[in-house]
């Protein structure tokens, strides 16, 4: 495996309120290597979107915030430097893109001039040679007559291909780390499916990292190398792709997956649910923090917190009770074979 | 509701093209006086009449709307610059910044706008500039606290979040990504703001803190002629009724405009 070009290390992001905190990501590590990409999933309000802003700093400017930890990216610490070098990282060495495209288009500038903002800012183009770059752009992410639609407004353009647009513009100073915050969870599941095959072949050509964050399994599956599961602020466990999908060691992600449908086995079954709702990050609950929701409950879950235990060269996860390994390993040679 | 706008409009052209052009009409000089015509009624020397000096009302009253003009745009022109600036500003930054501008805001919003007026055009300097500079500050808190309303709207918006995450500076995000979507609202409440302008130089030359004579205002003409009312009204109703048409069809163009930027949201 080749150098990571992002490491997370105990990554915090806590608002402090004076009479509580919440601890919105609480102790997060991660290695992400170029051309590779890392599914961040978890449920509504496990931090996945605050762990997001805190790697390219977006959080609100605001006296509640603690941060802690360290994310080294190209062997810059992002989390201690100055805002005016974050800028120059932003957009151009690291990109984003958001949920929904429409409402992360301006609705004022046709999308060829919001190309050609980014492009100016990071680089010395004049404005006729980004306006060309921007037309490469869009023809790259597959808009068909994309001088024309370069004069066009973000609300003349379908779901699909809003977001495609939103991803030239994330793409246009080939960033070597691309942020997708759900990018696909506003779209149709045809073009969802388009947005995904495109993002990896031009994440294929640039060799560029991605940190895909979903609550979609099915996303994951489909385009990630390696999955974070978040719960609660922590991840809980992390493994290749493959691994996680057939064999979850950490019961929540077990859960997860159980609560799939599946196109095997009888149709009218009742799907197994988790019971209860994410935990107050207020508060969040002694030991391990699912233990309250978790049917394999021992005594000594709600008491201490489990430490992350190895159960493969990339698979580790905090339990207390896993699930028990699989006899054999069918699939491993499958979690290799995208490396 | 379109004739009426159309016809607002068509008047508006007219008497500022009148006004811009007054020197090249053939009209009589506004200051020369014919003792033989005081007071005359409208006829084919004086198309609206003479006043009591035996000037020409009409070319007075063309003349006085240059004043009106430039008052009136020059003033909300600077409660644009300077009160969109500061809102747009305060709206974007928010903390200390916000608080030190709506701190002053609020201070001039409790000063009686009228002795600031006072105090404004009793120092020296260029009369028109004193007029415009006062009517300006004036105008400035109303343009902040709109400034300010719109971008904290849209300040909040996804893609400005998005612009930051793509590095983009302030300077650029406020100049480029915000200001194309506040200028609509800002234009409007401008529009509305130059008819109440125009009031405002009225009343202000009529009480005689404009533009002093013998430049012609329509202020000071009504002013000036008011004691003979009752014997040649026109010298009075002639500049009066010109400048009542004007600020009604500044109004309905107004209203017009905001209109439109209101449904603009709706409809996207």
């Amino acid at each position: 495996m080749t150098a990571p070009l992002l490491q997370v290390r105990g990554l915090t992001t806590h608002f402090d309120f004076g009479r509580s905190v919440i601890k919105a990501v609480d102790g997060v590590s991660f290695d992400l290597a170029p051309g590779r990409t890392l599914g961040v999933v978890g449920e509504s309000g496990s931090g996945k979107s605050v762990l997001a802003r805190s790697i390219i700093g977006l959080l609100p400017q605001s006296r509640a915030l603690r941060t802690g930890g360290e994310a080294i990216f190209d062997g810059r610490d992002l989390r201690t430097l100055p805002e005016a070098e974050m800028r120059r990282v932003r957009g151009r060495q690291i990109a984003m893109i958001f949920q929904d495209p429409l409402t992360s288009l301006n609705p004022v500038l046709t999308v060829g001039r919001q190309i050609v903002q980014v492009l100016r800012q990071h680089t010395d183009l004049s404005v006729s040679a980004a306006k060309d770059r921007a037309v490469e752009l869009l023809a790259e992410v597959g808009i068909p007559d994309p001088k024309r639609r370069a004069e066009e407004y973000a609300h003349r353009m379908s779901g699909g291909m809003r977001q495609r647009v939103v991803i030239a513009i994330a793409l246009a100073c080939e960033p070597r780390l691309l942020i997708a915050d759900e990018p696909t969870t506003a779209l149709d599941v045809t073009v969802q499916a388009q947005v995904l095959d495109l993002l990896r072949r031009l994440q294929d050509d640039r060799d560029m990292a991605m940190i895909m964050i979903t609550h979609d399994l099915g996303v994951v599956a489909e385009s990630c190398d390696d999955v974070a599961v978040m719960y609660a602020g922590q991840v809980v466990e992390t493994a290749p792709v493959a691994e996680v999908l057939a064999a979850p060691r950490m019961r929540y992600t077990e859960a997860l997956l159980q609560a799939i449908p599946r196109m095997e086995g009888p149709s009218h079954v009742r799907l197994p649910v988790i019971p209860g709702a994410p935990p107050d990050l207020m508060r969040p609950p002694s030991g391990c923090r699912f233990a309250p929701r978790c049917a394999h409950r021992l005594d000594r879950c709600a008491a201490e917190e489990p430490p992350r235990a190895a159960a493969g060269p990339r698979h580790a996860f905090a339990c207390w009770n896993p699930a028990p390994p699989p006899v054999e390993r069918p699939l491993e040679t499958l979690a290799d074979d995208r490396a | 509701m379109r004739l009426s706008f159309l016809l607002a409009l068509a008047w508006l052209a007219l008497v500022t093209l009148a006004a811009v052009f007054a020197d090249l009409l053939p009209l009589p000089d506004p200051d020369a006086q014919s003792l033989l015509d005081m007071l005359a009624p409208p006829g084919a020397a004086h198309w609206a009449g003479a006043d009591s000096l035996g000037r020409d009302v009409l070319s007075r009253t063309l003349h006085g709307f240059r004043v009106t003009l430039v008052v009136s745009l020059g003033s909300v022109a600077f409660a644009l610059v300077v009160g969109g600036a500061l809102g747009i500003c305060a709206g974007y930054f928010r903390g200390l910044t916000e608080g030190a501008t709506l701190t002053v805001v609020n201070v001039l919003l409790a000063f009686p706008p009228l002795v600031l007026i006072i105090a404004m055009v009793a120092y020296p300097g260029d009369p028109l500039m004193k007029v415009v500079l006062a009517l300006g500050i004036v105008f400035t808190p109303a343009m902040v606290r709109i400034a300010r309303a719109n971008t904290l709207v849209f300040a909040d918006r996804e893609f400005v979040t998005a612009a930051r995450a793509a590095g983009m500076s302030d300077a650029r995000l406020i100049w480029r990504e915000l200001l194309p979507n506040l200028l609509p609202a800002l234009l409007a409440y401008g529009l509305l703001m130059i008819a109440i302008g125009a009031l405002a130089e009225a009343a202000l030359s009529f009480l005689g803190l404009s533009v002093p004579p013998p430049t012609p205002t329509l202020g000071q003409m009504m002013a000036s002629e008011q004691t003979n009312v009752m014997e040649a009204p026109h010298a009075v109703f002639f500049p009066a009724g010109m400048l009542f048409l004007t600020i009604f069809a500044l109004n309905m163009v107004g209203e017009e405009v905001q209109r439109r930027v209101d449904g603009r949201e709706g409809a996207a």
